[in-house]
């Protein structure tokens, strides 16, 4: 039997996914200024679909039962970057009751559906014209809320399937 | 056989066989090309139902009287896991229904069957019947099947009852067919054995990976092997178990071996137990020695923790009983 895998070395080592991507929380240290940080620490079964093509990572999602979906909405947040670096993600949400499985499966599409809308702010096209403007060297005439928007933009897409377009 | 064939191709199958109408009694060795010295199928049940007389078998503490219509019943069901009444009597009885009710009332009596009563769409309810666990357990030590034939009992799926009573007759239809080509029928194999064939093959389905070297470390606590995997699961993935998780891990029924289980890790200070919903007691695996032993002295599993926490830690543990065959990743250290 092959031992388990770790969920970072399997995304940083194989998956070659820079580690800013994952999930992550910081701790501070007892030493002033540093701080260590901790990856997945919520500890959510996460498996391999290793038969599919390129091989798919399960995640999943367990609702600890506080009757409402904030939790649920900051793991989605906490894990979008990681999500944007993979071709295709499964999600599960793993609830002890149903109450919230509709809702939970509508944020999710909702998530995605608001962060990958082309033309919505924070979209494609902005990311696109934002760049073009970077590469131009009018990095001047951006706004504070535009190079946010930027390196927001950038954690989103950059990947080659998206920049070669 | 199997519900593993495209569902269309088998759901055509069961169309064009189950429900043809009722073979004829005399059409059993119609076509058959056999030799004479063999009896025919009609043959065999007409003498197996003129022995009337019952023998005394004995099992370990229990002792059965039973005639061989009876075995040969048991050895029917164990084969097929649910069969109706209407099958069986119609095939094993010879349309005798009578003698069927008596058999399977004096079965029943002695606990080597079950009975069930189930509505299938579009049509009345009907009885079906299903071997217990004394009843296999009578067929294997008495060594009345064949050692490769596979043996079923208790009622699962119960959405699928319908279906699998099905399969009996579905079997008769093509079972008649290979004799009168001249073959015999081996053995039988049913989807529950194809599917575990398959899923012990299948590259995805990899058993959930528990390096060995683990169980042994925590078999070295006085853990058998069963538990020891279940403990290092569970180390792994959650911190909290409740005795119905234990008992899906090892595919049994509550009972002693849980009981013993939980009695032991609580007797040697490896977990402690707390009281949940009204008689539910979940267990919390606190040891560090347990811990160190398959490599995960820094989880912070071992702390004490929310109720709501625990429940998202349950829950997670019950996800990946559901999904034992895939494989997990696991959480680094802290």
């Amino acid at each position: 039997m092959k031992p388990s895998r770790s969920k970072v070395r399997y995304f940083a080592e194989q998956l070659e996914i820079d580690k800013k991507y994952l999930p992550a929380k910081r701790y501070a240290g007892a030493i002033r200024e540093q701080f260590t940080d901790r990856y997945f620490v919520d500890k959510f079964p996460m498996f391999l679909l290793a038969k599919a093509s390129p091989p798919v990572v399960s995640f999943s999602f367990v609702d600890p039962g506080l009757e409402s979906l904030d939790s649920f909405r900051t793991h989605l947040q906490a894990c979008f970057r990681l999500f944007c670096q993979l071709s295709s993600v499964r999600f599960h949400y793993v609830a002890t009751r149903d109450t919230y499985q509709e809702r939970a499966r509508q944020a999710f599409v909702g998530f995605f559906d608001h962060h990958w809308n082309p033309d919505g702010p924070g979209g494609l096209v902005d990311y696109f014209c934002l760049q073009k403007k970077k590469d131009l060297g009018k990095l001047h005439e951006l706004s504070k809320a535009d190079l946010v928007a930027l390196q927001e933009g950038k954690a989103k897409f950059n990947r080659r399937e998206i920049t070669n377009l | 056989m199997s519900r593993l064939d495209k569902p269309t191709d088998f759901s055509a199958l069961l169309e064009k066989y189950a429900d043809s109408p009722p073979i004829p009694r005399s059409g059993w060795n119609t076509d058959r090309e056999r030799s004479n010295s063999e009896p025919s199928r009609h043959d065999m049940i007409r003498e197996r139902l003129s022995n009337r007389f019952r023998r005394t078998y004995h099992d370990r503490t229990r002792t059965y009287d039973l005639r061989e219509s009876e075995i040969f019943t048991l050895g029917e069901l164990g084969k097929f896991r649910v069969i109706s009444a209407d099958d069986l009597s119609r095939f094993a009885y010879d349309g005798n229904k009578e003698r069927l009710e008596q058999d399977i009332q004096h079965l029943k009596k002695q606990a080597l069957v079950s009975q069930r009563e189930i509505e299938a769409r579009n049509s009345p309810k009907f009885r079906v019947f299903s071997l217990t666990r004394d009843g296999k357990r009578f067929l294997r030590q008495q060594n009345r099947v064949r050692k490769s034939q596979a043996l079923y009992d208790g009622f699962v799926k119960p959405k699928e009852l319908a279906h699998d009573a099905k399969l009996y007759r579905l079997y008769q239809k093509v079972a008649s067919e290979i004799e009168r080509n001249g073959g015999t029928v081996r053995r039988v194999v049913l989807d529950y054995e194809l599917a575990q064939r398959a899923g012990t093959h299948r590259e995805d389905f990899r058993p959930v990976n528990i390096p060995r070297m683990y169980s042994i470390a925590l078999g070295s606590f006085g853990y058998t092997e069963d538990e020891a995997r279940f403990l290092c699961l569970m180390a792994t993935h959650s911190g909290y178990f409740t005795c119905q998780q234990f008992v899906r891990f090892i595919h049994s029924k509550p009972g002693k071996r849980s009981l013993t289980f939980v009695r032991k890790l609580l007797e040697k200070g490896h977990a402690s137990a707390r009281p949940c919903l009204r008689n539910g007691q979940v267990y919390h695996l606190f040891s560090r020695n347990l811990y160190e032993a398959i490599g995960k002295d820094n989880v912070r599993f071992r702390r004490k923790h929310s109720l709501e926490y625990i429940r998202s830690r349950l829950a997670a543990l019950d996800f990946i009983l559901g999904k034992l065959d895939y494989t997990f990743f696991e959480t680094e250290q802290e």
